[in-house]
């Protein structure tokens, strides 16, 4: 009898429990629903919404297959620049590399050829890329640290020794000093027979990008730009192979900008080189076809996705409605993607092989012509060749293993990435329209518009990851006190004295009334607004070293300093 | 009374990656400190002297080309030479653990590595300081 | 104290920076200190350098300085930036326009934070006296370019420039009242920008419908272009004060302003600290809240207060 009243009451009591929690139990539901549909952690500086579960054909009602989509390797390209993409050729597996001296480099690149890598790429130290000799004061302490020093075209010559150039695809990541190291590659070329037309290649070659992003300037934008459509004159004439702008929004998105900022930004600046180049009056289809991208890989996959996609549709429309573009090739556009190095993390670096990975994919669903996967230990240091090696087979495990690359354009058709696809054009649309009623990218720059546009969405990503609204595992999630040392790579000091010795002695065993003719020579068809790229390949043909050429310039052109208020 | 905290945030060499840099001088900010920014391409010369005339607590250099071995030592020097003692050198960028091992055992104070919350940099520096003004 | 003193006059740069921060400070020995100094103080000419952000104030400083120094001059410079309302923090980035002058030996750089909307602070003028005593031939205070600051530096320097470029906005209507009237000499910078020519008539020709005469210039900073010609209107300027006898009577002018901003500014530290105390105003504000009573009757009573308590140093 008890246990019925017991059994009883307890059924009486959850009863009356029910009745009294009834309204607020159903209240409670309906936010739980809605707070639990909504997305927690968001990246920062997305456009995706967060509000929005999932997407459906209501979202791109307005598709037009043939005009927004169309076949790959047709404009407007939005689903690749070739027709047969990946199944035809794979992406080429481009690793960039380059640290201590010429030789040492020399024996990196036969290693990784050997290894299956399919193009050289080359990072120069800090000196060169600013246009310093290794043996000027202000290279004390960098040479050989951030890549190779190549002041001399001594230098250049060791770097390709028994590589022969008419068979490597060479990139050399390189800015206000570019027009010098490609005279140097002309130099090697001519020494080595290889004639002109069979060289293949690019030269970063962006300075727009360094005003905004990595701050490796020397010059003023006018002349800096100037030199550049210097560059594209020679190739597009006697060098047709080579790439000889690799417009790029890497550092722009690793400086700290969102993905539509790193979209809209880098394409305005190719808009810009191309304006400059048509004021010059080069036909834009003798050159633009030789133009080439660069571009960011981060950890918002969709995103990233959309963002490639919408890059190729963006350029190929502006090339034809607003520069007049007859050549289908002109309306390409090509480009070579680096995974995030800002995503990487110095705390448990083993993870950041996973981040790599996933990076790596965006790229390839988002159709990149070449692909740089980062080494784990590049939080901390230059790679090892361990690590740089695993980053290669990153790559190779996604090319062969898996399906990914025998479909082009998978994604095509999803609701969200035609949506996120559409979005992002837009969104790059509203920045163009800005930086035009500044009057260009040029006076944006020097108003320091797009450099504030930047540290503020790099502050605001900073912010976001210390109050955990973005979740870094291992840095404010899943932290562990950590023992794993990875061996790193260290340059020992040595590297710096021998490449300064060898400079030295250059410049000493050299005619130095040549020199300093070639030198004169240069200056004045600087002053007179002749093409640079001639005087500067006799230059170095006579031994001018790079520093050299940059001081003559300098006292042309003068320097450029930053705007004020960047923050 | 004013006792506010004054900062000396460089880029030295010829590295021009400033992000953290600002992003640093612009939390430091927001902590309250006074942040003077010295902007890109410094010298350690220029660092210093600029160091004495502002009368800062504390020197933050940024360095990510791989050459604090070179660039620290010689802060160090110059400071310990105009008698800078109390002021705190500290920074941050791309430097290995055991570098910033030997560097602290110079004289260096704390390096601060990616990854580091602004908050803790924001903290060391409040009681470094605390420390010295002893 | 002495020996603090001298080595200010020789121009001991840590010592300098010192007594400027000890002056920021604003305790008992700051005040000392400028007494002691106080004697030393003339010599310098004080120029103020302002207008709105962006127009190049500090390029023009870094270039202008050069060209002093190569004349063998020396120059200190005060260098203003606001401070943040929300954290009391300041970003101080002036200095990066001019570092060209970090090595240079007969340059003084000091940059200071300040309350904006607050006018020119007396600090940054006690550390202006500091860089005088210090032996430097110029003083130049570069102001915020925001608030009060830009038309109150008239008062406290024997020179005011006005830097203005063409991008700056609607041209001279948008400009403060009292601006232009108050400015010594007008620069207008960037003059390769389209409206350059434009601006220089429109300000010559406010200034013919008003009867003053002004000195209006063109200079493009970055270029270097233009700055002789401003060190000369400078000195020309200086030196017509001088004959004309308006030099010194503007200097006592100088002295009484500075004295009513001193004594102002303290008042104003001191009645701040009697508000803060045992949270009167809070009280005060539920009474007021409640309609107990009116805001006048609160501030009167404070006043009152403060008064009889007859504080002061």
């Amino acid at each position: 009898m008890n246990e019925e009243i017991k059994k009883d009451s307890c059924r009486q009591d959850f009863y009356a429990f029910f009745e009294s929690k009834k309204e607020t139990l159903l209240e409670d539901l309906e936010e739980r629903i809605k707070r639990l549909s909504q997305k927690n952690s968001k990246f920062p500086g997305s456009i995706i919404p967060p509000e929005k579960p999932y997407y459906t054909p209501e979202d791109i009602k307005n598709l037009d297959y043939e005009k927004d989509l169309g076949k790959p390797g047709k404009p407007p390209f939005t689903r690749g620049v070739y027709e047969t993409m990946y199944r035809g050729k794979l992406w080429t597996m481009r690793m960039f590399s380059g640290f201590g001296t010429a030789k040492e480099t020399n024996e990196r690149f036969k290693f990784l050829l050997e290894h299956g890598q399919t193009g050289l790429s080359i990072a120069f130290d800090m000196p060169t890329l600013m246009g310093y000799d290794s043996d000027h004061p202000r290279a004390r302490g960098e040479v050989g640290k951030e890549g190779v020093a190549v002041c001399t075209l001594s230098n250049m010559e060791t770097l390709f020794k028994d590589i022969p150039l008419d068979k490597v695809s060479t990139s050399m990541t390189i800015n206000p000093t570019a027009f010098i190291l490609l005279a140097f590659y002309v130099a090697v070329a001519e020494k080595q027979g290889v004639p002109l037309y069979k060289l293949r290649g690019t030269i970063q070659n962006d300075i727009l990008k360094e005003y905004i992003a990595q701050k490796e300037f020397i010059f003023p934008p006018e002349p800096s730009i100037k030199i550049i459509i210097d560059t594209v004159e020679f190739c597009s004439k006697y060098i047709p192979k080579w790439h000889p702008i690799s417009i790029s929004g890497y550092h722009i998105r690793e400086a700290g900008a969102t993905a539509v900022q790193e979209l809209a930004f880098t394409l305005m600046d190719g808009f810009t080189y191309v304006k400059y180049a048509i004021e010059r009056g080069l036909n834009v289809d003798d050159f633009a076809p030789q133009l080439s991208f660069f571009f960011n890989s981060h950890m918002n996959f969709f995103e990233e996705i959309a963002k490639f996609r919408a890059a190729r549709r963006i350029w190929a429309r502006w090339m034809k409605e607003k520069f007049g573009a007859k050549k289908e090739e002109s309306m390409r556009l090509k480009f070579h993607t680096q995974t995030a190095g800002c995503s990487l993390t110095a705390q448990q670096p083993e993870n950041n092989i996973i981040r790599t990975t996933i990076e790596a994919l965006a790229a390839i669903l988002g159709g990149t012509q070449s692909l740089h996967t980062n080494s784990m230990d590049e939080a901390y240091a230059l790679p090892t060749e361990k690590a740089a090696k695993i980053a290669l087979r990153t790559q190779q495990i996604i090319a062969y293993e898996t399906d990914i690359p025998d479909v082009i354009d998978p994604l095509a058709g999803s609701y969200f990435i035609e949506y996120l696809t559409n979005k992002m054009e837009e969104e790059a649309e509203k920045i163009f329209k800005k930086i035009e009623e500044m009057g260009g990218m040029v006076e944006a720059i020097k108003k320091g518009w797009p450099q504030r546009e930047i540290s503020r969405s790099a502050y605001e990503f900073q912010k976001a990851v210390e109050e955990k609204r973005y979740i870094v595992v291992g840095v404010n999630e899943f932290v562990e006190d950590e023992e794993t040392k990875i061996e790193i790579l260290k340059i020992p000091p040595e590297i710096e004295e021998e490449q300064i010795r060898e400079v030295k002695e250059f410049k000493q065993n050299r005619d130095n009334i040549v020199v300093k003719n070639r030198l004169e020579e240069l200056r004045r068809a600087a002053e007179r607004n002749e093409n640079l790229m001639p005087y500067t390949i006799e230059a170095v043909k006579a031994h001018v070293t790079l520093g050299e050429i940059i001081e003559e310039l300098k006292k042309v052109y003068g320097t450029w300093q930053e705007p004020p208020n960047l923050y | 009374m004013k006792e506010k905290i004054r900062v000396l945030i460089a880029k030295v060499g010829l590295d021009g990656h400033d992000r953290g840099a600002k992003v640093v001088a612009s939390a430091l900010r927001d902590a309250g400190f006074e942040v003077v920014y010295s902007g890109l391409h410094q010298t350690p010369e220029a660092v210093v002297r600029t160091a004495i005339q502002e009368d800062v607590d504390v020197i933050g250099i940024s360095i990510l080309s791989g050459a604090h071995m070179t660039v620290f030592p010689e802060v160090l020097k110059l400071m310990k030479e105009k008698g800078l003692d109390n002021v705190l050198l500290t920074g941050g960028g791309i430097i290995p653990e055991d570098d910033a091992q030997k560097l602290y055992e110079m004289g260096v104070g704390k390096l601060f590595g990616p990854g580091t919350p602004l908050k803790e940099i924001i903290e060391y520096i409040k009681e470094e300081v605390k420390k010295r003004k002893k | 104290m002495k020996e603090r003193v001298e080595k200010i006059r020789e121009g001991d740069e840590r010592e300098i920076a010192k007594c400027i921060s000890l002056i920021e400070k604003n305790g008992g020995d700051s005040y000392s200190i400028l007494k002691e100094i106080f004697p030393y103080t003339g010599n310098a000419i004080r120029i103020g350098i302002t207008g709105p952000p962006g127009a190049g104030k500090s390029t023009i400083i870094d270039k202008l300085t050069l060209l002093l120094i190569n004349k063998g001059k020396s120059v200190g410079i005060i260098a203003l930036d606001p401070v943040s309302p929300f954290s009391g923090g300041a970003l101080l980035g002036d200095r990066v326009r001019m570092s060209d002058l970090n090595l240079e030996n007969k340059v003084f750089i000091r940059s200071m934070a300040l309350r904006e909307g607050k006018g020119v602070s007396r600090f940054a003028l006690d550390a202006a006296d500091i860089l005088d005593a210090s032996g430097k031939d110029y003083v130049i205070i570069e102001t915020v370019g925001i608030g009060q600051s830009e038309i109150e530096i008239a008062y406290f320097t024997d020179c005011t420039i006005l830097v203005l470029s063409p991008e700056s906005g609607d041209g001279i209507q948008a400009m403060k009242a009292g601006i232009l009237e108050t400015s010594d000499i007008i620069v207008i910078n960037k003059s390769d920008r389209p409206g350059a020519e434009e601006l220089k008539k429109d300000i010559i020709l406010a200034f013919n419908l008003s009867g003053k005469e002004v000195d209006v210039i063109l200079t493009n900073g970055l270029k270097g272009e233009g700055i002789e010609n401003l060190m000369e209107k400078i000195e020309n300027f200086i030196k017509k004060q001088k004959i004309e006898n308006r030099f010194f009577q503007r200097r006592k002018k100088v002295i009484k302003e500075r004295i009513k901003k001193i004594v102002f500014s303290k008042i104003e530290e001191e009645i701040e600290k009697e508000m803060d105390k045992d949270f009167i105003l809070e009280k005060m504000v539920e009474d007021i809240y409640n309609l107990k009573y009116s805001m006048y009757d609160a501030a009167n009573e404070i006043i009152k207060n403060f008064l009889m308590g007859g504080k002061n140093e």
